[in-house]
Parts: C-alpha cells; sequence; structure tokens
C-alpha cells in the first residue's frame, strides 16, 4: 500500500521528531510498501540527505495557494491528497505503524474524537468570507476523524472531502485561532463527508481505549511537547530511537550522523 | 481527473450532467478547493471552465443565470448572498470566539497541550502519546 507523508513549510529541527519521522518512514516500507515525501521545495531542502522514503515530490506550493499557513498549519496534507491518487494512505510523521495492515473498502482514520465543544465549536463559532455556505445536509453530530492515519480508498469520496476541506480554509477570515478552524478542516469535515455520502469509516483504534497496552501503533502526539520541556525525556527517546534504527534497520545507520549534526 | 463529482448526493461523470443536479455549494468546494476546473476539461466540459475561469460565477458557468456585471468582492462563486446558511445550534456558545473583525477572543482553551496540533488533537487526553514504549 502506497503512503504520503507530508511536509509543508521550514521543519523545526527538533531532533526527537527527526528520528520519528525517520522510523516512521522505515518501519511503514518494511511491513506496509511504498512512502513517498511530498512536500514544499524549503522542505525538500531540509531533509535533502534522508534517503528513507521511495521517492520525494516537491509539488506542494510555497504559498499553499493563499492558505493562511498559521491557522492551517496542516494545509499541506489536504493539498498533497488532492494531488495523490487513492487508494493512498497518509501518515503523519509522529505515527508509525508496526505491522502489514490489511486495507479493504473503508476510509480508516486513526481513531475517533470525542465532539468537545472548546476544540470542535459549532459552525456559527467560524467567521467565513460571504458565499461560504455550511452544507446544510451534514449531520453535525457525526464523531470527527483524527487523521494521524488516514487510508483514503476512494477517489470520488477523498475528491469531495479534500475540495470540501480546502474551501473551507481559503473562505475563512484571518484570525489567531489556529486550532479549531484546523481541526474542522481536516478531521471534522472528513466525518462530516463520510457521513453524508454514507462512505464506510473503520478506526484503528477505539478513542476510548487509546491507553491501553497495544503494541501495533505508536503517535508522540502530546509528548512531543513534554520533550521541549523536559530534555532528560527527549535524550532517553532519542536514544532508544537510536537503538531501533541500528538493531532493525543497519543500512540507514548514517540516519544518526545526519541527525546529530542537525543544529536546533 | 478519473473520478466523479458528487452532487446533490449523487456522482456526477459527464459535464453535461452537472445541469440536472445542479449543487452550488459542493460545486463551490470543487471550485475553490482547486479541483473543478480540471474536472471539467477533462469530462466535456472546456466550455463551463472557460466561463467559470472568466468570471468566477457558478451559476453563470452552468447556465442558471445570465452573465453577471461584475463580481462584488469575497462574492465569487454565485452564491447565496447571505452567505451561511442557518444551522441550529449544536452546542452552547464556546468561551473563545473570532469577533467580526477577525480579532480572537481568548477564553477557550483546547484539550491536550499546544503539541497536539502536530498529530491532530482534540481528545481530552490529547496531552500523552500512546504506543510509546514500542520504541
Amino acid at each position: 500500500m502506497r503512503a504520503i507523508h507530508v511536509s509543508t513549510l521550514a521543519p523545526r529541527a527538533e531532533k526527537f521528531d527527526l528520528y520519528s519521522t525517520v522510523l516512521s518512514a522505515l518501519t511503514w516500507r518494511k511491513y506496509n510498501g511504498e512512502i513517498v515525501h511530498i512536500c514544499d521545495k524549503q522542505s525538500a531542502q531540509f531533509y535533502e540527505e534522508f534517503d528513507v522514503w521511495d521517492s520525494v515530490k516537491p509539488i506542494i506550493p510555497d504559498d499553499l495557494e493563499g492558505i493562511n499557513p498559521t491557522m492551517f498549519w496542516a494545509a499541506g496534507k489536504l493539498l498533497a491528497l488532492r494531488e495523490t491518487d487513492s487508494p493512498v494512505v497518509m501518515l503523519d510523521k509522529d505515527f508509525i505503524v508496526w505491522k502489514k495492515l490489511e486495507l479493504g473498502d473503508s476510509v480508516v482514520a486513526a481513531h475517533r474524537e470525542d465532539l468537545n465543544p472548546g476544540v470542535y465549536p459549532d459552525v456559527s463559532y467560524f467567521q467565513m468570507q460571504t458565499g461560504y455556505r455550511f452544507n446544510p445536509y451534514f449531520n453535525y453530530t457525526a464523531l470527527p476523524l483524527n487523521t494521524a492515519f488516514l487510508y483514503l480508498p476512494d477517489e470520488d469520496f477523498k475528491q469531495f472531502y479534500v475540495n470540501m476541506a480546502i474551501e473551507f480554509m481559503k473562505s475563512a477570515h484571518d484570525c489567531s485561532d489556529y486550532l479549531r478552524y484546523m481541526v474542522y478542516a481536516e478531521q471534522r469535515l472528513l466525518a462530516l463527508c463520510a457521513d453524508f455520502l454514507k462512505h464506510p469509516v473503520e478506526t484503528l483504534l477505539d478513542k476510548d481505549r487509546l491507553f491501553e497496552p497495544q503494541a501495533d501503533y505508536t503517535h508522540l502526539w502530546g509528548e512531543k511537547q513534554k520533550m521541549r520541556d523536559n530534555p532528560d525525556a527527549e535524550r532517553e527517546f532519542n536514544t532508544r530511537c537510536r537503538a531501533r534504527i541500528m538493531r532493525d534497520f543497519p543500512g540507514y545507520e548514517h540516519i544518526i550522523s545526519i541527525i546529530e549534526r542537525i543544529k536546533p | 481527473m478519473k473520478c466523479c463529482l458528487w452532487l446533490n448526493g449523487v456522482k456526477v461523470w459527464n459535464a453535461r450532467d452537472i445541469k440536472n443536479n445542479f449543487d452550488p455549494t459542493s460545486l463551490r468546494g470543487y471550485f475553490m478547493g482547486g479541483s473543478l476546473l480540471r474536472w471539467l476539461e477533462a469530462n466535456g466540459g472546456e466550455e463551463e471552465a472557460k466561463k467559470l475561469e472568466e468570471t468566477g460565477n457558478i451559476e453563470y458557468a452552468f447556465g442558471m443565470t445570465e452573465k453577471p456585471k461584475a463580481t462584488p468582492p469575497g462574492y465569487a462563486c454565485g452564491a447565496s448572498e447571505q452567505g451561511n446558511t442557518e444551522i441550529p445550534a449544536l452546542f452552547p456558545p464556546d468561551a473563545g470566539t473570532c469577533s467580526a473583525g477577525g480579532k480572537f477572543l481568548a477564553g477557550g482553551t483546547a484539550a491536550g497541550s499546544g503539541s497536539s496540533l502536530a498529530g491532530g488533537s482534540g481528545s481530552a487526553s490529547g496531552s500523552l502519546g500512546y504506543g510509546l514504549y514500542i520504541i
């Protein structure tokens, strides 16, 4: 199964993030097949020495087609999906799949999210340009889908979802809310579109059992901030990643020295 | 583009079928999302694509209205002048909100830490990762 990693804007040179990216790509290749890095020119330059992907496609425009990059920091993922044929898996670079997946005709996301109104407010919250119309036929109680992992098997559905999401991002008034608008476009519209078109959806994990022991998936998620706040935690994580790379991917030990010489 | 358009919940494969399934909300989405012009050019809608590119007006491009004299600012796709559709509120008003002027008024805090943004956030327990011990 073909997967994509997506990078836009100048990446932060955080070692834990880079180790996670490397393990995410190499582990995908080990168990599930091809992975392509879709990015903008800046990111392609930054990752030039990282030979962990099967190919690199710097096709995301630097200006994100006019989308506000602060509000919509993950816009590149939707632009990349628009240009990538289904079936395709989009994998966040902090998400690692440790087994071979059997994927079929359903959309598969990492897990559902509760409709917490602090994060997923009513649509009346959003300030949109004239002409934008919230689809009156959507069921706005559909639970959002976390897209740290996203499998889209069907081109017709994928184009509907990504176009509606890109339209939302291009139609939002600029403001300093960098969470609610983004997750509406990426996570909530996915669930709304799937529900509207009656497209089957599955998840890798049950949202109510995310933190129970399992050995199939790693998602750094909020641990990133913990590592930023706690250098010992980051050192320990990086050490474990280096050991994993050396043990499982001996042909890629050179990546460790590349990461270690990158200055934050 | 090898795909259909979903209009009014129906699959449309050819430009000539758009008028019979006219759905300005979805068409605006495909247009603003960047796929409609390419789709029209690949599926027998070269003329509609040309009109759309010229005016940005969905209704005009598909023969639903006369050619507009001028496109008012922020009125790109011929959508209803009333703008957003009224949808009944599902939740009580949120503590944080964008004012009409675009200024964010703090108040509501996102569940999870800022770092949870990187992987998609939202869960009340979003300050944690999962499966980290596997590494």
